[in-house]
């Protein structure tokens, strides 16, 4: 795995996410996101992650049809491209291997 | 559904670039902000002004610093490549590397010295009232015509004497060295002999004391001297009474009638102090103010003054 492929750690959070929404859109992602991290998450920093994660080819994402509800805007739909499953399971890994054998280690936290 | 502030919402929409970006962003944060609303319209606003602030930082400031580090980044990583090969190739060829330093230094030097002549002659402006007004003659010798001539006093006196009405006034110098002696150190002081029109000709006054009269061009009148500015202030510490005293040159005393502005420097370059005709008696000099001084140059009766020519200006 070479430097440019890896992923940081939000780059993680967004891709796994996006993978496990299937076909998201930008505030589910939200939600889904501040649900399992417990954390804010700015919709600016979601976007611009969505940019370049797009740009390296680990997303597709393509605008929806106008939405009334919305004002009229469209939503962003995303979903994970087989470079980007196949990045994700590779970053796993390598997280797997990092993490065994230090969960004891860890204690009750 | 509830909206966020109208202001805020704007001011979003604006600092987003246009796109699926801004139609996306705006729509999710719309949506969030109305589910946020219901537990509390002042959370809620408080949450959509953090957006806001997050969405200007990544899209405006981030970008912004990102394509300008990038932009100077490459500029000097380039400018370093090109230095160091340009070392390399100079170092492994001396000859060349001489060559091209040689060709660098006389290149420089004659740009330098042909702007500087292209500054003083044509760029700036004479350093006197009205110059467009102001004509030089000269005449040229028989049998020389590459050579221009300079015109006697005598010459100077009939043409002054049969001047067209065109002519407004009509003035002639010439220059010489006198020896100033009495305050400081003694020294060889650039003097230039002007006829009776010569201020007004070049339509400068004394900023302090007058300049010549009329009866103080004649010969046994003419022991007064008129000071450029660098002068007054090096010798006489610009002490204003040194108006009326007398100063000695070449071991006469010679009266001072005034003192000249700062700037005001005739023939202005070294060139013209030694009077030279080919060059221009009027352009700025590029060096520091000469010491200088300004005395009649009467129509000598009886040969007082040596017979040589000088330089007519007309107005």
């Amino acid at each position: 795995m070479n430097e440019r492929a890896w992923l940081s750690s939000f780059e993680h959070l967004v891709l796994a996410t996006a993978l496990r929404l299937e076909r998201g859109y930008g505030a589910q992602l939200v939600r889904e996101l501040e649900e399992r991290t417990g954390r804010d998450v700015q919709g600016g920093a979601l976007y611009i992650t969505l940019d370049r994660l797009e740009r390296k080819g680990l997303i597709e994402s393509h605008m929806g049809e106008p939405d009334p509800e919305r004002g009229g805007r469209p939503k962003r739909f995303v979903e994970v491209t087989p470079e980007g499953v196949r990045m994700l399971a590779e970053h796993r890994a390598v997280m797997l291997r990092v993490w065994d054998g230090l969960e004891t280690r860890l204690g009750d936290t | 559904m509830r909206r966020p502030p109208g202001v805020l919402r704007r001011l979003t929409a604006r600092l987003l670039p246009e796109g699926p970006v801004r139609d996306g962003l705006v729509g999710d944060l719309d949506e969030l902000y109305a589910e946020r609303v219901a537990r509390g319209r002042v959370r809620a606003d408080a949450w959509y002004a953090r957006q806001l602030l997050s969405a200007a930082f990544h899209y405006r400031i981030r970008k912004w610093q990102r394509s300008a580090g990038t932009g100077i980044a490459r500029v000097l990583s380039e400018c370093r490549s090109d230095l160091g090969y340009a070392i390399r190739v100079l170092r492994h060829r001396p000859g060349f590397t001489v060559i091209v330093v040689l060709t660098l230094a006389l290149g420089i030097g004659a740009n330098t010295v042909i702007f500087s002549v292209v500054d003083a002659v044509l760029l700036k402006p004479l350093p006197l009232p009205e110059p467009e007004r102001l004509v030089r003659l000269l005449h040229q010798r028989r049998g020389d015509e590459t050579r221009p001539g300079r015109f006697s006093r005598e010459d100077f006196a009939d043409f002054e004497a049969s001047r067209s009405p065109a002519v407004e006034s009509v003035a002639a110098y010439t220059t010489g060295i006198r020896v100033f002696t009495g305050h400081g150190d003694a020294a060889e002081l650039s003097t230039t002999y002007v006829s009776t029109d010569f201020f007004r000709a070049m339509l400068t006054g004394a900023v302090i004391g007058r300049t010549f009269r009329p009866e103080e061009n004649v010969p046994g009148s003419d022991r007064v001297a008129v000071l450029s500015d660098a002068f007054w202030r090096s010798r006489f510490a610009s002490h204003a009474g040194v108006i009326g005293t007398s100063i000695t040159l070449d071991g006469e005393p010679v009266a001072v009638a005034g003192v000249m502005p700062p700037g005001f420097e005739f023939p202005a370059d070294e060139a013209g102090v030694c009077g030279h005709p080919a060059s221009s008696p009027i352009v700025p000099a590029q060096t520091e103010p000469a010491e200088a001084m300004w005395m009649p140059w009467p129509r000598p009766a009886d040969s007082q003054l040596p017979r040589r020519g000088g330089y007519m200006l007309t107005v």
